[in-house]
């Protein structure tokens, strides 16, 4: 694979946006030389097993990358890892993993592309939208709450993204009422255009019988439980669209993807 | 001047360049880790477990963690004995690496051909029975929680098979000394143990176990404590050599194997942790090695004192 790293990175920022949700600013150079939108690391959280911390890392898709060597990760807590990530004071040092798995294409990204995200999915749809640079694209984002608008709204405007920018939420406050694939739709029906998308399970389910209708290509980064990060563990599966005779087929998100062609799952 | 330590493991028909391999499911066939850990530098590598055909393994989730530790119901994915044959042994023999193939059948006869397939292949060192994977329906198991069984498809790998044969017990038993012995009477020249322990976790608020598949194998460091015991145990009934593992994450804890009568290890799911793990381990075994100036480390083994 080349150009992997483990590296102990010294934490730069580490804030609470809103309750339960963090940015983390970390001083990795060779990692954010090496990685592209859509890939991840996997963070070592904390302490040894026996002392209290968990045994694997976590894995989390890259939030920012630049070229002063620094990468962002826009994390969650849920667990005990990310409990433990949250209250990692500046200065201490992670050890992370990384860049890992298949980034997003943007390659073909000429005329007109519609990035999707919902809720902690913007992490890494940022980076997205940071280097899709001049060209032309609108960002759909769905909340749950008008809090969250704020954030991704602050987020945003850090970068240099100048495109149209789509929002709901769900209480309907600071943002239309709603799901984020309603305005997504009534946008592909004008203007067919391919998607990137991350969100949760419903959310990429629900882009991926889009992108099929209006006959565009999406793609959709995942998430899973996963242990090694690294293609060996197999934890990471993904049932595959193909596969249907012989029975099912799966991938590793973590090598395979975590970005896939939307029509390459079984949702 | 600190000499280098011998670190070799005589297993009678095999010699092993030094006592830590990967454990098979936790290093998949050595290329997935290479970027971290060249399998070369390793005593053996146990590739992932392999079946007649390709198997695509449970629906996810397959893992979640728990305390000191991770449960896993991965299914025995595995590409099936042709395509390791063709695409994944050459890489390891190309560069050098001790393979062990670790094998697992839904019957006896299909242990017995994929003993016969691996036998005419270049660059097999070692067969490791799969008799105690507790993942799959059939085979596995099944075999391993019986001395008969065990002793029944030990014969059949051992009269088809070119290689050393070593076998992978199975902590559910009542008396794994039993299943140790029969193992070593019907020809095995090798045992080695622990395989993970059948477990179980639910997720609170969803009301759903945490795996798919509902039950799956306890690993990590939890289980370190009952592997050590067994090991204990079957290096006392059994005059074979014995490989230990089970929850090693550290130089410490494969000395203390190698101490209680293991004469290597396979280190598992630390390879998750830190791909590195393995490679940190052996270091960290021929540096204690220096410091208390063991200069044959199978002066080590056994070397446990009981008052």
């Amino acid at each position: 694979m080349g150009d992997v790293f483990i590296k102990n990175c010294q934490v730069l920022e580490n804030r609470q946006l809103m309750e339960g949700t963090y940015l983390m600013r970390l001083r990795a150079p060779e990692i954010a030389a090496a990685a592209k939108p859509g890939q991840f690391v996997m963070v070592r959280t904390g302490s040894e097993p026996l002392e209290g911390g968990p045994l694997l890392r976590r894995p989390f898709s890259l939030h920012r990358l630049n070229s002063s060597g620094e990468i962002s990760l826009l994390y969650r807590v849920i667990g005990v890892g990310t409990r433990i990530m949250g209250g990692v004071e500046p200065g201490r040092e992670l050890e992370i993993m990384g860049p890992l798995g298949r980034g997003f294409d943007f390659s073909e990204a000429k005329e007109q592309s519609y990035l999707v995200a919902g809720g902690i999915g913007l992490a890494p749809m940022i980076a997205l939208a940071e280097a899709m640079g001049d060209r032309k694209s609108k960002f759909f984002y769905g909340a749950r709450t008008s809090k969250e608008v704020d954030v991704f709204l602050a987020l945003i405007r850090q970068t240099p993204y100048e495109g149209e920018l789509v929002l709901t939420s769900e209480d309907g406050l600071k943002a239309a009422k709603g799901m984020v694939t309603g305005p997504l739709a009534v946008a592909l029906e004008e203007e067919p255009a391919q998607l990137f998308a991350c969100g949760p399970r419903l959310m990429l389910a629900r882009v991926a019988v889009l992108a099929r209708e209006a006959g565009v290509r999406a793609q959709v980064s995942l998430e899973a439980n996963m242990a090694c990060g690294l293609g060996a563990c197999l934890s990471c599966a993904v049932e595959r669209a193909s596969g249907e005779e012989s029975g099912p087929v799966y991938s590793r998100v973590c090598f395979e993807g975590p970005v896939f062609f939307a029509e390459e799952v079984r949702w | 001047m600190v000499t280098q330590p011998d670190m070799r493991v005589d297993l009678g028909k095999l010699v092993l360049k030094n006592p830590v391999l990967a454990a098979s499911g936790t290093f998949g066939y050595g290329q997935e880790m290479a970027d971290f850990c060249d399998p070369a530098l390793l005593g053996g590598v146990v590739v992932k477990g392999l079946t007649l055909e390709p198997w695509p393994g449970n629906p996810p989730p397959r893992i979640v963690e728990t305390s000191a530790g991770m449960l896993n119901s991965i299914g025995l994915e595995n590409v099936g004995l042709d395509v390791f044959l063709k695409e994944k042994l050459p890489w390891l023999v190309e560069r050098n690496v001790t393979v062990v193939a670790n094998i697992l059948g839904k019957t006896v006869d299909e242990y017995a051909a994929l003993a016969q397939g691996l036998g005419k292949a270049d660059g097999v060192a070692m067969i490791e029975i799969n008799v105690s994977c507790p993942n799959v329906a059939a085979g596995g198991l099944a075999f391993g929680t019986s001395p008969e069984f065990t002793a029944q498809v030990v014969r059949v790998v051992v009269q088809a098979a070119e290689q050393p044969v070593m076998v992978k017990l199975t902590p559910m038993v009542s008396d794994i000394t039993a299943v140790a012995e029969a193992a070593v009477q019907a020809g095995a020249d090798i045992i080695s143990l622990i395989n993970t322990i059948p477990a179980m976790a639910v997720d609170l608020e969803n009301r759903r176990p945490a795996l798919k598949n509902v039950v799956g194998g306890l690993s990590g460091p939890a289980i370190k404590p009952v592997a050590l015991r067994l090991v204990w145990e079957v290096t006392r009934a059994v005059d074979a050599p014995v490989i230990g593992g089970g929850g090693i994450m550290t130089a410490e804890d494969a000395l203390e194997f190698l101490m209680v009568g293991a004469r290597a290890v396979q280190v598992g799911t630390a390879n998750f942790v830190d791909p590195r793990a393995a490679l940190k381990i052996l270091e960290g075994i021929e540096a204690y090695c220096k410091e208390k100036s063991i200069q044959d480390l199978s002066t080590w083994v056994g070397s446990l004192k009981i008052d």
